[in-house]
């Protein structure tokens, strides 16, 4: 069993200041699980495994607590005691997996899950007011929920020396949060006012493979993926993709062991880059030049990608002690990542605007470790 | 096992974490030709003024095509209509009236054969005190200074306010807007913190207040909220919620405004 309080911030002045003394009541609830699962061998090819997760919720006082429509007005609003029930939540999570054994060295599996979850973080990072929130289920707010179904095969070969997987998902997911436009979040005593609900979907294929044994070992991993979301108050409530949505996501890791003190290392990875909103259009309000949006989401950052190489000697054996020297460069050929885009009136053009793009880290970076260890 | 570390390059990778910026080609979209309607009553004697334009793509310079041959009027609470005709191109000005504290307006405009509406209500002045400046607290190398205003917010009353500045008689660039959630009713000292115009003794610095309702409030908040977050914050940024439909880009405010200027010395 979980306790949680949640305590969003208060502000204390004294009678000269230009600020109202402002508190947000805190949140208290419970959380509780159970679990049941079995495994059934139906023979020596096909298992299964399956089971259920019994979650529960119960939101308390003290507290006032009001209940919103969409459009974030309050509808009704009660005062409970402490400790008094204001909302439970149970949801039924059942899962199961299905492996049949193709041969000794592959296999296939196939799997469902249902997942709830009760406390959601809130994310906006607009920079004036950088605010993560964390908030409970309540009232207002449901339980998300994801239902995934995946399968996948899964294979080893030549004597276990390479192990290779493959595997498909499809999620769905329900009660999604995201804020309105327009919303003030500091301290706000409504947040859930703010707040605009939807459902979303991800699906992918996930590749990898792995070199266990030898002088030279490593391993390659490839997803290829889809993360949408859907919320009638957003995009002319079409789908639209997640910000962290990655169409690719590939890494490669090579390690060579060269002999008893010497081992080289290389690992590169790349990445989609994020789905960001940018301007479309611009117009003029109060004489101030201000950006048009069409479409949520509907642009990406660069890609990402990165080589970085390492080489380790081990010190000579002690009985007491063991030492190694680590020398490593981070970003061999300097790639620069973008790490922030703003859109302004141009400082060099008059009367047009401009792209500038910020990033950080784009030279190689060395770097050497000694590690002593006893 | 106890293990011990240590870092010796340490400083190399502080040096490397400076930024680098330059600007960049986007192939931004071409979303251009929309209505925007920037519609204002005052609680002044004179004519007042609603502007029509439309939207340009990102690339383009900053100018704005105006809207023509619209049928503009503003209709207040008595059923008094007031028509706006047209002068120079896309500026539609009215007979002289003055703005009502508590009335609520209508603005109706009439273009391209659809029909947008708005309304608004004036709030009750609140008194700009005075505009003060003082060292600026993020940057005081060279003089630099930041300019405050000064006012007493109203008890039990939400109120709403929007500030504009110039700086020798140029318009700074920065959408100031504040609520009294946190001051109701305190004697209220506040910083217009920008960066984008430097200030500097000698300056001539102009400030408007305005008293705002809560919709308008929205409209300026969330422009605020956005410009200097970038796309890359979490939260994207959309077009802020007008308070006109069916929905164009714009607004309709009827608001109190006050001015003050004053040479920073």
């Amino acid at each position: 069993m979980l306790h949680h309080t949640i305590a969003p911030g208060t502000i204390t002045t004294n009678s000269t200041s230009s600020f109202d003394d402002v508190s947000v009541e805190e949140r208290y609830g419970y959380e509780n699980a159970a679990y049941i699962s079995d495994d059934w061998r139906y023979n020596s090819k096909l298992t299964f495994l399956y089971g259920f997760r019994l979650s529960s919720l119960f939101l308390l006082g003290p507290g006032t607590f009001n209940t919103y429509d969409a459009a974030g007005n309050v509808t009704s609003s009660a005062t409970y005691a402490s400790g008094k029930l204001v909302k439970d939540y149970f949801n039924l999570e059942p899962r199961f997996t299905a492996s049949y054994l193709l041969s000794d060295e592959s296999s296939l599996k196939a799997s469902y899950n249902r997942n709830t979850q009760n406390i959601h973080l809130l994310n906006n990072s607009t920079s004036t007011t950088p605010a993560d929130l964390y908030v409970m289920s309540s009232n207002n707010i449901k339980p998300e929920i994801s239902d995934q179904v995946s399968t996948g095969y899964f294979r080893n070969f030549s004597e276990n020396t390479y192990e290779f997987s493959a595997e498909v998902y499809y999620k769905a997911l329900q009660n999604q949060i995201d804020y309105k436009d327009g919303a003030q979040l500091i301290l706000n005593q409504d947040v859930e006012s703010l707040l605009t609900y939807g459902t979303g979907r991800a699906y992918g294929l996930e590749l990898f493979l792995k070199k266990k044994y030898g002088k030279f070992n490593g391993w390659v991993g490839y997803t290829l993926s889809r993360t949408e979301l859907k919320f009638p108050a957003i995009n002319d409530g079409n789908y639209f993709p997640a910000t962290q949505d990655r169409t690719h996501d590939l890494s490669v890791v090579g390690i060579y062991q060269l002999n008893e003190r010497w081992s080289f290392s290389s690992d590169f990875v790349y990445a989609t880059g994020n789905a960001v909103t940018y301007p479309t259009g611009k117009y003029e309000v109060g004489g101030i030049t201000t950006f048009s949006y069409s479409q949520r989401n509907g642009y990406r950052e660069p890609s990402s990608n990165r080589l970085d190489i390492g080489a380790t000697l081990e010190g000579k054996k002690h009985k007491k002690y063991h030492s190694s020297w680590t020398f490593g460069i981070y970003n061999v050929y300097a790639h620069r990542d973008p790490y922030l885009i703003t859109f302004q009136n141009s400082k060099t053009v008059p009367n047009t605007t401009e792209a500038v793009e910020t990033s950080i880290f784009a030279t190689p970076i060395p770097s050497v470790t000694w590690n002593f260890k006893f | 096992m106890k293990e011990l570390r240590f870092f010796p390059v340490f400083v190399i990778l502080l040096l490397s974490l400076w930024g680098c910026t330059k600007v960049i080609d986007l192939k931004l979209g071409n979303d251009s030709g929309k209505l925007v309607i920037e519609g204002n009553i005052i609680n002044s004697d004179g004519a007042q003024q609603i502007l029509l334009s439309r939207n340009v793509p990102f690339t383009s310079t900053n100018t704005y095509p105006p809207v023509s041959g619209a049928t503009v009027s503003v209709t207040d609470d008595q059923n008094n209509t007031h028509n706006f005709t047209e002068g120079p191109a896309g500026t539609y000005s009215s007979a002289p009236f003055q703005g009502l504290t508590g009335a609520t307006y209508k603005m109706s405009v009439i273009s391209g054969g659809a029909t947008y509406t708005a309304t608004s209500t004036m709030p009750a002045p609140v008194r700009l005190d005075s505009i003060g400046e003082k060292s600026d607290a993020f940057n005081s190398s060279d003089n630099r200074r930041e300019i405050s205003v000064h006012f007493q917010d109203p008890p039990n009353v939400p109120n709403q306010y929007r500030f504009i500045m110039w700086v020798n008689n140029t318009e700074v660039q920065y959408v100031f807007a504040y609520d009294d959630e946190f001051t109701d009713g305190r004697y209220v000292n506040l910083d217009l913190v920008e960066s984008l115009t430097d200030i500097y003794p000698g300056d001539t610095v102009k400030v408007e207040m305005q008293c705002i309702d809560k919709p308008v409030y929205t409209y300026w908040f969330t422009l605020m909220e956005q410009q200097f977050g970038g796309p890359d914050g979490g939260v994207a940024p959309s077009n802020p919620p007008s308070n006109i439909t069916p929905t164009v880009f714009g607004y309709f405010s009827a608001h109190t405004t006050q001015t003050i200027t004053m040479l920073v010395q």
